[in-house]
């Protein structure tokens, strides 16, 4: 469903270029789930966001549904992100006046769904992800666990094809961390929803169909689990 | 386009009412300075035209001035007057003749011009008999008898502008010489000194028209003074005499009003340049309170166009609340401009040589000064939206 080929990715930073990306080619199948794995430094946040259209290849190509989307206008990007991708951030990236219900159904709004059906979803979501108390808590009135499963909440409520996530557990305890994870796992169990996570603990690629290593912005290993 | 503004609506709501509530209060405080003070900077000055103005035509000019085509003066003057006041919104009419002359009492010496005028009709144009600050106006009946304004009796008011060229110390009662051209002279009994309270019609002096007859045998009416119901055109009037006269020649109290057009139209461009300045101000503190929120805010930013809000609808959230700061701003500042400001100074005017400035309520302006606040919010506010979403998703986030 998502395609990147040959893409490498050039950071300019005033004079020096620093390579992040170098070649890279990767296919996403749909349904699965894809973890990215790799050191500090190693191009997986970069590469996770050139499939989620958030930041574009020096070269090379994307395709969504067999369509070259690389090179679209951002207009067009927001409205594919929108429409067909949902993203977890690592720094739980909540906005800030925002409740944690109106978090999860901004995108909704966004996308002209009438305001009782995404109220609803963004309830039943929020249901699912165990916060439905907390659905009128501002963003800082919840922990970062919490935070992390409104924006989980918030990624599926345009039933996105695919859901991103950077580095979801990294800011998490373990007791927070492994909800998180069981809560992605779950989604893409129950709801078939493709998702692409990066992280950097070798404990989390239990919860991938296939884990993807990169090291100095090469992939290195592809090893079915 | 209706989903956009959905949902900008629903975010810039969201910003006002759960950000941080002092910047909310900064931004309509400072909305309302401005406001206030644009709509008061104007008023005063535009009460300040008004006050002269109206001094002008209440004691110098009235509204029209009637003037004789050539120097023999007007022709059947008794008839013309008739004829004037028979017009609709004429409120009345009143001829004056004139010679320069030069008064003495004692030492003192001054030039004045000496006014031949009619004391029955002088008070239905001009309001000098009520300014009387001494003594009594001239009835019909008056011989010998003289009305000085301050300006040359001096009074023994020091403060007077022309004080020093004055009489000084002229009364009511007192006796004074008055120098006509060609050697003839007399002495005049001062029956009253007058006060205007604008110094150009202070510097007359009136006999009756009979008086003058005496000292200027055959001397015509020089000009008949118009003062007219509220709202009358002045070229409405002067069409209807124009009818009935071809011998005439016609100036408006603007067109008469000498150095004083000058000063009101100097206040005029400064009435403009205060609030230019007023506007540049308000400009700058919408940019500011902008720019600030939005250099916190450029993380929220980027999530929001990560999760596919679109550029124009974050731009148009900055620019609603923009709007609402001006609206609530300028609505506030009115209220506290027409229920506040205006009153106290109503009840404490400001006082000038001319006399009392009111502050001249004008609604229209204070409906225009609105709109040019909420265009220019709306500019101001779109600058510093406009150049953060240019940055880059991954910018805004992670702040590369």
């Amino acid at each position: 469903m998502l395609k990147i080929k040959n893409a490498s990715k050039i950071y300019k930073l005033g004079d020096v270029e620093v390579p992040a990306l170098n070649n890279v080619t990767l296919t996403i199948k749909e349904g699965e789930m894809l973890c990215i794995m790799g050191r500090s430094g190693s191009g997986k946040s970069t590469l996770l966001r050139i499939l989620g259209l958030i930041d574009s290849p020096t070269k090379g190509k994307i395709y969504l549904s067999g369509k070259d989307v690389g090179k679209l206008k951002e207009k067009v990007r927001s409205r594919i992100r929108l429409e067909t991708m949902g993203y977890v951030f690592q720094e739980y990236a909540l906005l800030s006046e925002l409740t944690a219900l109106e978090n999860v159904y901004l995108p909704a709004k966004m996308l002209g769904r009438w305001p009782k059906e995404y109220k609803d979803r963004a309830i039943t979501l929020l249901d699912a992800v165990g916060l439905l108390n907390r659905m009128k808590h501002l963003p800082r009135q919840l922990s970062g666990g919490q935070q992390q499963r409104v924006a989980i909440a918030r990624a599926m409520v345009n039933k996105p094809e695919i859901i991103f996530a950077d580095e979801p557990t990294a800011n998490l305890d373990s007791k927070a961390g492994k909800n998180v994870m069981e809560t992605l796992y779950w989604l893409n169990k129950n709801y078939k929803t493709t998702i692409v996570f990066v992280s950097h603990d070798e404990s989390d690629k239990k919860y991938a169909s296939r884990v993807v290593r990169l090291l100095d912005g090469r992939i290195v290993k592809r090893k079915p689990i | 386009m209706r989903k956009s503004i959905s949902v900008a609506n629903f975010l810039a709501r969201k910003l006002v009412a759960r950000s941080n509530w002092g910047l909310n209060f900064m931004a309509i405080f400072m909305i309302v300075i401005v406001y206030v003070n644009i709509n008061f900077t104007s008023s005063l000055l535009n009460g300040f035209i008004s006050t002269v103005n109206e001094k002008l035509i209440s004691s110098q000019t009235g509204n029209v001035v009637v003037l004789p085509k050539n120097s023999d003066g007007i022709e059947s003057p008794v008839v013309l007057l008739d004829d004037i006041r028979k017009i609709n919104g004429v409120a009345g009419a009143t001829e004056t003749r004139s010679v320069p002359a030069e008064l003495s009492k004692g030492q003192e010496k001054s030039l004045a011009e000496i006014s031949g005028i009619n004391p029955s009709t002088y008070g239905d144009v001009f309001v000098t008999p009520k300014n009387m600050i001494e003594g009594e106006f001239l009835t019909k009946d008056d011989k010998d008898k003289i009305v000085l304004g301050a300006q040359i009796a001096g009074a023994d008011i020091s403060r007077l502008e022309l004080y020093s060229d004055s009489l000084k110390n002229v009364h009511a009662g007192d006796k004074v010489t008055v120098n006509y051209p060609g050697g003839f002279k007399k002495e005049y009994t001062v029956k009253g000194i007058f006060l205007n309270e604008f110094f150009e019609s202070d510097l007359k002096t009136f006999i009756t028209d009979n008086e003058y007859g005496l000292v200027q045998p055959g001397g015509k009416v020089e000009s008949i003074n118009i003062k007219l119901e509220k709202g009358v055109p002045e070229s409405y009037v002067i069409d209807q005499i124009k009818k009935l006269r071809s011998d005439l020649q016609f100036r408006t109290w603007e067109e008469r009003a000498g150095f004083v057009k000058g000063f009101t139209d100097t206040l005029k461009v400064v009435n403009r340049i205060l609030g230019f300045a007023a506007i540049l101000v308000a400009a700058i503190t919408i940019f500011i309170v902008t720019y600030v929120d939005l250099i916190n805010k450029r993380r929220q930013i980027g999530i929001e166009r990560a999760i596919g809000i679109n550029a124009p609808t974050i731009i148009l959230s900055y620019e609603l609340r923009a709007l609402f700061y001006t609206i609530i701003g300028s609505s506030i500042g009115a209220l506290v401009f027409i229920y506040a400001v205006v009153p106290i100074e109503r009840a404490y005017p400001f006082k000038i040589p001319y006399g009392k400035v009111f502050l001249q309520l004008n609604y229209n302006n204070m409906i225009i000064y609105a709109v040019i606040l909420v265009a220019v919010a709306i500019v101001a506010a779109l600058i510093p939206a406009w150049r953060t979403i240019r940055i880059s998703i991954i910018d805004a986030i992670w702040g590369n």
